[in-house]
């Protein structure tokens, strides 16, 4: 199995996701990347797994998954209520966390 | 068994004008004056009785432990009392006095709406004198100091809604407190060296040190009788503590407290080194010079008086400084007599005219007040030393001292008595003699003082005549007070003159320092000009001392204080707000900046990790 081309993948997605998370304003787009970043992460993980015939990556790549699920819904939770105070979703002018 | 009665006796002694203040001061807005006065006069009179039994009793003296203090480490601080003829005879002399006094003031302060707390501060003063006089160390002897200057203080302020007064009462306390400062170095330096117990062995172990502390220990005392007595440059408090009721003048600055200067001279008598003997006669002889010139100039009825007791003061330490112990001691004694008895009469004078105090508007007041009239003269001739009064053969011991110990001193001795004649004469006829000159409308008709002033102005009278008697030397056995006073304080100076040749000297230089008193109150009142402002002494003595230390005050609060430390303070807080100012920058608030810095640091944690590996 070519490891290395799954770890140039994964660094391609992390940075994808990360690019999505920086310079998009888009507040969904941005939980998308985030999400993009965590599957970079997991897949990562899967291949070290191979690389070193191991089992517990694979292990806990369904741990991530799963507080990835928990993440998509605190994000889409805190979405919507953004929505509801501003009209929209982006996060341009949004200062709130502004002491 | 003399011990144990001494002890009760002493404790009543000190006890009840302790007690007497106390009480008066629980009650002094229910109490009236006289009220008041009789508590105070009672409680101060059973002293004086106290103190008489004890004479009595023991009259070779006994040591008396009080009340153990406390110990800290090998030294135990405990009070106790030594009397002996010299502590006894300064509480014989205190107590009655101030019982005069205080029987006195009871017709002087009946007017007055706070009468009743005087006395709480007269006994007061009593207590702390007597535990002066008794204290058996230097230490005990220390917290009597302190306390008749902090009575003092007080009383000299007694009328505080007059500011001058107030003024005048914090420059005797500040003045004061220069002198305690050397007799605190006196009292710490036997202290730490090896605790001793009593004056003999006090005396003993300070003659054992080398010379440098015996030294610093003599000047210590010295300064000490300086602030108490009044001499030297420390003399400024004194005319201005005339600021006081006078009773008080009478009893703290004339008979007793100031006197506490000459006491301790006697009490360290042994310790005090040979090479500053001389300091003392100078300090002394200086100010018994100064003190006569200026009484002459003075146009307030007790200034004049108070610039007299400076005087005597002077010539009592000078007599101390040429071993003349015992003549300095009976000097006391009976100037504690007359000049009371002067001030009291003084007093009776401005009580008649309303409050006048200026000689310049006094004058032919003997066919209004005959009583004061006569018992003052008696009081003037007592003090210029007409025999056979007592101030004569006080004066007299001191000139036979004097002559003893150089010619030059006993001139300038001769000098001041010639000086005490002449101002007391001044005073006297400007106050009773002559034309009146006071105005009836605006000082009321002048009228003699109720008995409760006179009674005592007439027993004053009486003991200054009598008092002389004491110490007389009279041909068929040896002087009374001298023999009694041998055993605790040796006379060191030797009176080689003949007694009639002093006595005839005496009579003329009273005779011709009256006669001049007489010319300069007759012919030239205001003779000496600026002696009123005492030319300027007080003055340039504030430039050397109050003035300069008033400036570093204001420089020190205006560069350390001001400019360095609060300056700082305000420094880091304007620092803290700059720095601050600038952070908040940083504190955009959005997302994606907060976002940027986390990947940053990120990359700065796995870039060093890398790095590390």
């Amino acid at each position: 199995m070519n490891v290395a081309g799954v770890l140039v993948l994964a660094a391609v997605l992390a940075s994808i996701g990360m690019t999505g998370v920086l310079v998009r304003r888009n507040l969904l787009v941005m939980i998308m990347g985030v999400e993009l970043i965590l599957t970079a992460a997991n897949l990562l993980m899967v291949a070290a797994g191979v690389m070193h015939g191991q089992l517990d990556m694979q292990l806990l790549v369904f741990f991530v998954m799963m507080v990835a699920a928990a993440e998509a819904a605190v994000g889409l939770g805190l979405l919507v209520l953004l929505f509801r105070f501003r009209d929209t979703i982006s996060t341009k002018g949004l200062t709130w966390l502004k002491g | 068994m003399a011990q144990g009665i001494a002890q009760w006796i002493t404790w009543a002694m000190l006890g009840l004008p302790l007690g007497a203040s106390l009480l008066i001061r629980w009650f002094q807005t229910r109490w009236s004056v006289r009220q008041a006065g009789w508590v105070a006069a009672g409680a101060i009179g059973s002293s004086a009785v106290l103190a008489m039994a004890l004479v009595v009793l023991v009259p070779q003296g006994v040591g008396v432990p009080l009340w153990h203090w406390m110990t800290l480490g090998e030294v135990s601080l405990s009070w106790a009392v030594q009397w002996d003829a010299l502590s006894l005879m300064m509480a014989v002399m205190v107590t009655v006095i101030a019982t005069l006094i205080t029987v006195y003031a009871m017709g002087y302060m009946a007017h007055d709406i706070r009468g009743a707390s005087f006395f709480a501060l007269v006994s007061f003063f009593v207590f702390w004198m007597l535990a002066l006089v008794s204290a058996d160390s230097l230490l005990g002897l220390f917290f009597g100091w302190e306390g008749v200057g902090l009575c003092s203080f007080l009383l000299i302020g007694f009328w505080h809604h007059h500011p001058p007064n107030r003024w005048a009462a914090i420059q005797a306390f500040v003045v004061n407190r220069v002198g305690d400062l050397g007799l605190w170095v006196a009292l710490l330096v036997p202290l730490a060296i090896q605790q001793p117990v009593g004056w003999a062995a006090l005396s003993a172990q300070v003659a054992s040190y080398p010379s440098l502390l015996q030294w610093i220990v003599g000047m210590g005392i010295i300064l000490a009788v300086c602030g108490k007595s009044a001499q030297g440059p420390l003399y400024v408090w004194l005319p201005n503590a005339m600021a006081g009721p006078t009773p008080v003048s009478a009893l703290i600055h004339a008979a007793t407290m100031v006197t506490a200067g000459v006491y301790l001279l006697a009490r360290t008598h042994m310790m005090m080194p040979p090479g500053l003997q001389g300091v003392v006669m100078g300090v002394g002889l200086g100010t018994a010079l100064l003190g006569g010139v200026l009484a002459l100039g003075q146009e307030d009825i007790k200034r004049v008086l108070a610039f007299s007791t400076m005087s005597q003061l002077g010539l009592m330490v000078m007599a101390c400084g040429i071993g003349a112990y015992h003549a300095a001691l009976f000097h006391m004694l009976t100037h504690a007599c007359f000049k009371a008895l002067l001030f009291l009469g003084a007093g009776s004078v401005i009580h008649g005219l309303n409050g006048e105090q200026s000689l310049a508007r006094m004058g032919g007041l003997r066919h209004r007040m005959p009583i004061t009239w006569v018992t003052v003269s008696v009081g003037v001739l007592a003090m210029m030393g007409v025999p056979p009064l007592s101030g004569f053969f006080s004066k007299d011991a001191i000139l036979m001292a004097a002559w003893s110990h150089s010619m030059p001193v006993f001139g300038l001795v001769v000098g001041v008595s010639l000086l005490t004649a002449c101002y007391m004469v001044r005073w006297w006829w400007l106050t009773f003699m002559g034309p009146s000159r006071y105005d009836d409308v605006s000082h009321g008709t002048p009228h003699e003082s109720p008995w409760v002033m006179t009674v005592p102005l007439m027993v004053l009278a009486g003991l200054s005549v009598v008092l002389g008697i004491l110490n007389a030397p009279l041909p068929s056995h040896a002087p009374l007070l001298s023999s009694w006073l041998s055993p605790v304080i040796s006379e060191l100076a030797g009176h080689h003159v003949s007694v009639w040749l002093m006595a005839l000297l005496g009579v003329g230089i009273a005779t011709l320092g009256s006669g001049m008193g007489w010319l300069m109150a007759t012919r030239a009142p205001a003779m000496l000009p600026g002696a009123g402002q005492q030319w300027g002494i007080p003055w340039i003595l504030a430039c050397l001392s109050a003035h300069p230390l008033r400036w570093a005050g204001v420089l020190a609060d205006r560069w350390v204080d001001r400019g360095l430390i609060q300056n700082s303070l305000t420094g880091v807080s304007w620092g803290i707000q700059w720095v601050g100012h600038r952070l908040r920058g940083l504190q955009t608030g959005r997302l994606a900046g907060y976002l940027v810095g986390w990947v940053l640091v990120l990359m700065a944690l796995l870039g060093s990790m890398v790095m590390a590996w």
